[in-house]
């Protein structure tokens, strides 16, 4: 499968692959793109399988990605792995589409949890 | 005046789950804290019932080590300073979405601030509560600072438990 990882942080996303890879989740293609409009764009040129996103990103954040993505018809499996858990952000995130939210921080265990069911 | 809306006790506990995500060691004493050494602060603001900052800072050196150990890298050397900031920013990113979730909704978490000099100076915002921690031995602060209030504002901080300060172990 091919994982599309946004993050405007260059370290989070090698948390996220290192922590897929720790969860028993690594051997998938891995695609970045550090806003949500660069995520945008990797979506149409890479057709993605999953996308992980974080939710505070300049230029474009993940929830307005998730608003354009499904705006435009796409309904590629969308989850967020971001630092606000709380109750209304996961009620946002649900009702935009979105699969799952991954709370920062997180382990490897937690990604397992939720990840597991999606990439099989 | 509300309740305290955010304790040195939390802070803690969410710095140091969020040291453990990244393989730190937080169970050492903190050391000292440093005078006198170069110090790199992040900072994240949150807006909407509660208007105020989260900080974290360490002496750059700590800094460095922060960044190789959450890029997978080997300890001795030395991250780029660009990493460097990333991997603070993260940190406080992390935190300060965990503290976000504590206040009153609704709120919002901006994007993190890094730069390097001697750190928050206090007035006109006020230090809510702040955790001394350890990563790995090294000293690490993090502190909870409220906006002044508004001229004619109200505001939901506290000032009854001011300076509140907790230490790991």
């Amino acid at each position: 499968m091919k994982i599309l990882i946004v993050d405007d942080s260059r370290v989070m996303r090698q948390i996220v692959v290192r922590t897929l890879r720790q969860a028993g989740l690594g051997g998938h293609d891995i695609v970045e793109a550090d806003n949500g409009r660069a995520g945008l764009e990797a979506v149409t040129e890479h057709t993605p399988d999953l996308v992980l996103s974080d939710w505070n990103m300049p230029e474009m954040n993940g929830i307005d990605m998730l608003h354009a993505l499904r705006a435009s018809g796409q309904p590629v499996p969308f989850g967020f792995v971001t630092s606000e858990g709380s109750p209304e952000m996961v009620t946002r995130a649900e009702q935009a589409g979105a699969m799952f939210v991954i709370t920062k921080p997180f382990t490897p265990e937690s990604f397992r949890d939720v990840l597991q069911p999606v990439l099989g | 005046m509300s309740a305290a809306l955010v304790s040195a006790a939390d802070v803690a506990v969410i710095a140091s789950d969020v040291w453990a995500s990244v393989g730190a060691d937080a169970g050492l004493p903190a050391s000292p804290w440093p005078a006198g050494e170069e110090m790199v602060v992040g900072s994240v603001r949150i807006r909407g019932t509660f208007e105020g900052r989260v900080t974290l800072e360490m002496p750059a050196t700590a800094a460095d080590a922060v960044a190789t150990a959450m890029l997978g890298g080997v300890a001795g050397v030395s991250a780029d300073p660009a990493d460097v900031a990333d991997a603070v920013g993260e940190l406080v990113n992390m935190i300060g979405g965990n503290i976000k979730s504590l206040m009153p909704a609704p709120s919002t978490l901006g994007l993190p601030a890094v730069e390097r000099g001697p750190g928050p100076v206090g007035a006109p915002e006020a230090e809510l509560c702040r955790a001394d921690l350890s990563w790995d031995g090294t000293a690490v602060r993090v502190r909870v600072w409220a906006d002044p209030p508004t001229p004619g504002g109200a505001s939901t901080t506290s000032t009854t438990t001011p300076n509140e300060e907790v230490r790991i172990p």
